[in-house]
This record gives C-alpha cells, sequence and structure tokens, in this order.
C-alpha cells in the first residue's frame, strides 16, 4: 500500500515536471547555446538544469514563472561549472564606459543590419548581452534577472540600460529606419551622444 | 515630462516595470509629444526583431532528438527507475520475438557455435546477449538488477552514461524505427546497455557491454568494422567492438533489417563508448 502511494506521488509529480518546466527546454537550450556556443556544452548544461530542477522541483511554487525559476538554475549551474573548468571564459564585471565600447558605425543598408541584430548583440561585452537577452527576449522581469545571475536590481538596470544603448548603437542605421534617436541627431556620433546624455539618468531608474 | 526624461525610462515603460504614478505620467507625455511615439515605437520594434531573431535562429536551434533523451532521462530519475510507456502488445512482441536464447536453447546455442566457432571463442559475451533478455523487458521490470543507463553509468560504466542520448538522436536509427526503451540489465551475471527497438513492426535488441578478457585467439574485428550478423534458429546477430566494450544488434528479423539497424547505431554508439574509454583513460593517466 505505502509503496502503491509512493509510486503514485512520484507519477503526479512527475506529470507536474512534465507539464510545467519541460516545455521550456527548448528556451533554455536556445539560451544555453548562446552563452556557450557549443551544441555539446550547452546540452549538458540544459541536461543538468533540468536535472537540478527535477530535484528541487518541490521548491518551485506554482503559478511563478516557471521559465524564470529554471533560468534561475541554469545560472548557478553554469557558475558552478565557471568555477571548476577552465575552459570557460570568466567575464569581467565592470560596467566599462559605453564610449569605449561603441563601435564606430559603418554605413549600412537597413535589411543588411536588419538580419544582423543578433551579431550586434553578439559585439556586446557579454554581462549587457545577458540583461538584455533576459529581458527583451525571456520577458523576465528585473527582479526575476537579478535573482538569476546574482546581482542587485539596481546593477540590472544600469546594465539594461547601457546594453540597449550600445545595441543601438551597433545599429544605429537599423534603430534610425526606426526613428530611435532622432530627436537628438545632430553630429556624427548622434546615437553616442544620446546614449551617454541617458547614461548619467541611468541610476536613477 | 520632458523628452530626455521618457527616453530615459522608456524601456522600462516597454518592460512594464515603472510605477503607476510614472506610467501615468509617460502617457500624458505619450499623448503630446510624436516624436516620442516615433522613438518607443521603434524601441519596440527593435525588441521585437531581437526576440524573433533569437527564437528563430537556426544557430540556436535545438538538435533533433535531443528532447526525447532528455525527457528519457528525467522520467528515469523522476520515476526512480526505468519505465517506458510501451504498450502491452509490445511487450508480447518482446517476448515473442526479440530475446532468444533460454527457449532456442541448447540447440540454437550449438548451431551457433559449429556456424561461428571462432565469434564465440573471442569472447563468451555472444551467448550473453542473444540470452534471455525477455526477463528485463517483460516481466522483471521491477528487479534491482534494471536501473537506468544513467544511473549505471554512475555505478558500474560510464560508458553507458550518454547512450540514451546517443541513439535518440536524430539520423542514428533508420528512418522508421522507433527506440521503445532504454535501461541497464544483468545477464549472466554481465551488466548490459539495452535499447529495445521496433522497426517494420518487429523488436530487435541494441546491446553494448564491456569485455572483461578478449580471447586472444579469436580474431578481433578492425575498430568501426561491424561484423555481418550470423543466424542462430532464424535470430540474426551483428556485432561491433570498441577497446573495451562490444555491441550486439539482435533480432528476428530479416539480415537486411537487422544490419540496418547495426549499421545505424553503431557508429554513434561506437564514437560515444570511445569518447567515455577515453575520458577514463585519461582521468587514470593524470591520476
Amino acid at each position: 500500500m505505502f509503496r502503491l502511494s509512493r509510486e503514485k506521488r512520484r507519477l503526479e509529480d512527475w506529470a507536474s515536471f512534465e507539464s510545467e518546466a519541460l516545455p521550456f527546454h527548448v528556451d533554455l537550450y536556445r539560451l544555453a547555446k548562446w552563452l556557450l556556443w557549443d551544441q555539446s556544452e550547452a546540452e549538458d548544461l540544459v541536461q543538468e538544469t533540468f536535472v537540478a530542477a527535477l530535484k528541487s522541483f518541490h521548491r518551485y511554487e506554482k503559478g511563478t514563472n516557471c521559465r524564470a525559476w529554471l533560468i534561475k538554475i541554469m545560472y548557478r549551474t553554469l557558475s558552478k561549472r565557471r568555477r571548476t573548468s577552465d575552459r570557460l571564459r570568466v567575464v569581467s564585471d565592470a560596467d566599462e564606459p559605453i564610449e569605449d565600447r561603441v563601435a564606430a558605425l559603418p554605413a549600412r543598408s537597413s535589411d543588411a543590419i536588419a538580419e544582423e541584430v543578433l551579431n550586434a548583440l553578439k559585439r556586446l561585452p557579454r554581462h549587457y548581452q545577458e540583461v538584455v537577452i533576459l529581458s527583451d527576449v525571456e520577458d523576465m522581469t528585473y527582479k526575476e534577472i537579478a535573482e538569476a545571475l546574482s546581482i542587485p536590481t539596481g546593477t540590472v538596470m544600469s546594465r539594461l540600460h547601457r546594453g540597449r544603448s550600445l545595441l543601438r548603437g551597433e545599429l544605429a542605421n537599423y534603430a534610425r529606419s526606426y526613428g530611435i534617436g532622432v530627436v537628438k541627431e545632430s553630429g556624427e556620433s548622434k546615437l553616442r551622444l544620446a546614449d551617454a546624455a541617458e547614461g548619467g539618468k541611468s541610476n536613477a531608474l | 515630462m520632458h523628452c530626455d526624461d521618457f527616453r530615459v525610462i522608456a524601456d522600462s515603460y516597454l518592460s512594464d516595470e515603472l510605477l503607476i504614478e510614472t506610467n501615468h505620467d509617460v502617457i500624458r507625455h505619450l499623448d503630446s509629444c510624436a516624436n516620442c511615439r516615433f522613438e518607443l515605437a521603434g524601441r519596440r520594434q527593435l525588441r521585437h526583431r531581437l526576440k524573433i531573431q533569437f527564437n528563430e535562429s537556426a544557430a540556436l536551434r535545438i538538435r533533433e532528438g535531443f528532447a526525447a533523451g532528455l525527457k528519457l532521462q528525467l522520467r528515469d530519475q523522476a520515476l526512480g527507475r526505468p519505465r517506458i510507456a510501451i504498450p502491452r502488445f509490445a511487450y508480447v512482441g518482446v517476448a515473442a520475438s526479440i530475446l532468444i536464447a533460454v527457449a532456442v536453447g541448447i540447440l540454437g546455442l550449438q548451431s551457433l557455435r559449429n556456424s561461428r566457432r571462432e565469434l564465440l571463442a573471442w569472447t563468451n559475451l555472444t551467448e550473453s546477449a542473444i540470452g534471455d533478455h525477455r526477463e528485463c523487458a517483460v516481466e522483471h521490470r521491477l528487479a534491482p538488477t534494471i536501473i537506468s543507463l544513467d544511473e549505471a553509468g554512475r555505478t558500474y560504466d560510464r560508458a553507458f552514461a550518454n547512450l540514451a542520448s546517443a541513439v535518440s538522436s536524430e539520423g542514428v536509427l533508420p528512418a522508421g524505427a522507433q527506440l521503445l526503451d532504454a535501461h541497464s540489465c544483468m545477464f549472466q551475471g554481465k551488466r548490459f546497455a539495452h535499447f529495445v527497438v521496433k522497426y517494420h513492426d518487429q523488436i530487435a535488441s541494441v546491446l553494448v557491454a564491456k569485455v572483461d578478457a578478449p580471447n586472444s585467439r579469436a580474431p578481433r574485428p578492425e575498430p568501426g568494422q561491424l561484423v555481418k550478423g550470423f543466424d542462430a534458429n532464424s535470430y540474426r546477430i551483428a556485432f561491433f567492438q570498441t577497446s573495451k566494450h562490444a555491441g550486439f544488434v539482435v533480432s528476428g528479423m530479416n539480415e537486411a533489417d537487422n544490419l540496418a539497424i547495426a549499421r545505424s547505431v553503431a557508429p554513434a554508439l561506437e564514437k560515444q563508448i570511445r569518447r567515455a574509454e577515453e575520458n577514463v583513460e585519461a582521468r587514470a593517466f593524470k591520476w
């Protein structure tokens, strides 16, 4: 009898995990692949993440953002792996001045740049990429991002601000085609000037 | 609110991260400022484009077969044992057609010995491979000797650890073949990785086991070489080897189908096993 009830509970737990957590494996894989750029490393990371999530699924609060919970576990798993492996590059945590990072703005057509949003994102420092993806692609809140990356919410906000500014700088033509930064355009470094002006207020967000 | 102020908080507005009062200020400003409406639409569009490109990027696309392997592994772990939802009739199929042995009996084994003495001399694994795996596949699913491949990988043989993913990967099995079950079982004191595959409505077993002491008298196939199957009372067997493992495909299928499975799975299994063997050797070397 006891064995049957335990078996039943296991089945119910699995059914719950299968319906709530497992559907996000594609999202997690994409993010893992973006972070590692290696298929087998990304698969390993996703596998470890889901194994860890399964073990601690009793701690997941139903009705909350399961994807954010999984991503948080994935970052912890990744962090653990980074500590034990020198295969992965440790990214400097220092926020660098935008002016030092904004690339020159070559003349490109809107269409060409439209295909390069991801390439532009890839050119940003890693810590800016992460917050932009977690916010704008994964739709995580500032608080969820802060928890996932184990950084203060204020840092999330400032990184997001700088990251988006850099991205717009990288995609200047594309951004202009959608009207971003048109008001401040008055010189050759229009977007950079606009970003610099915004940067001073980023902490007030 | 001024345009400069709006630009600072425009992204937070899009992310719905502002206080209600600030939201109202933003909305009021947008009502009266066409430039900022244009700017906001642009930022929204940029985000939308980023999300679409990220989600549709071919470089970030998940490998087909990975999800199935992951699910298999997690389900094994969640249920504490390998449990695959094979319909009852499939078990009957397994019992009826696949795993030979005791039913085949001494006569069958004798004919094997007669026809492929050199192979049997190489290793007695062949006998185990065509042995009564029916027990593990059908009747004794709760037996403690049956465990998941990952558990077997952790406990007995590292080479078993990622075999399920290897076999369930896209393109590993022949078109139309279906992986019904993957587990690790014991037979005649030997631990096997055991995959049950359905192909053309028949069942085949793919088995992998460690070679303890290969018989030096027997001809050993070259690495990567697949030894063509032979018959044992209408059952077909094909096998391949790595330095420390041997793999078998056993079925009641015709020779072409049995070989098709063997040719499909052998490279993937061999690659995975070799990698594990090399890792073990590398660790041993380090120590």
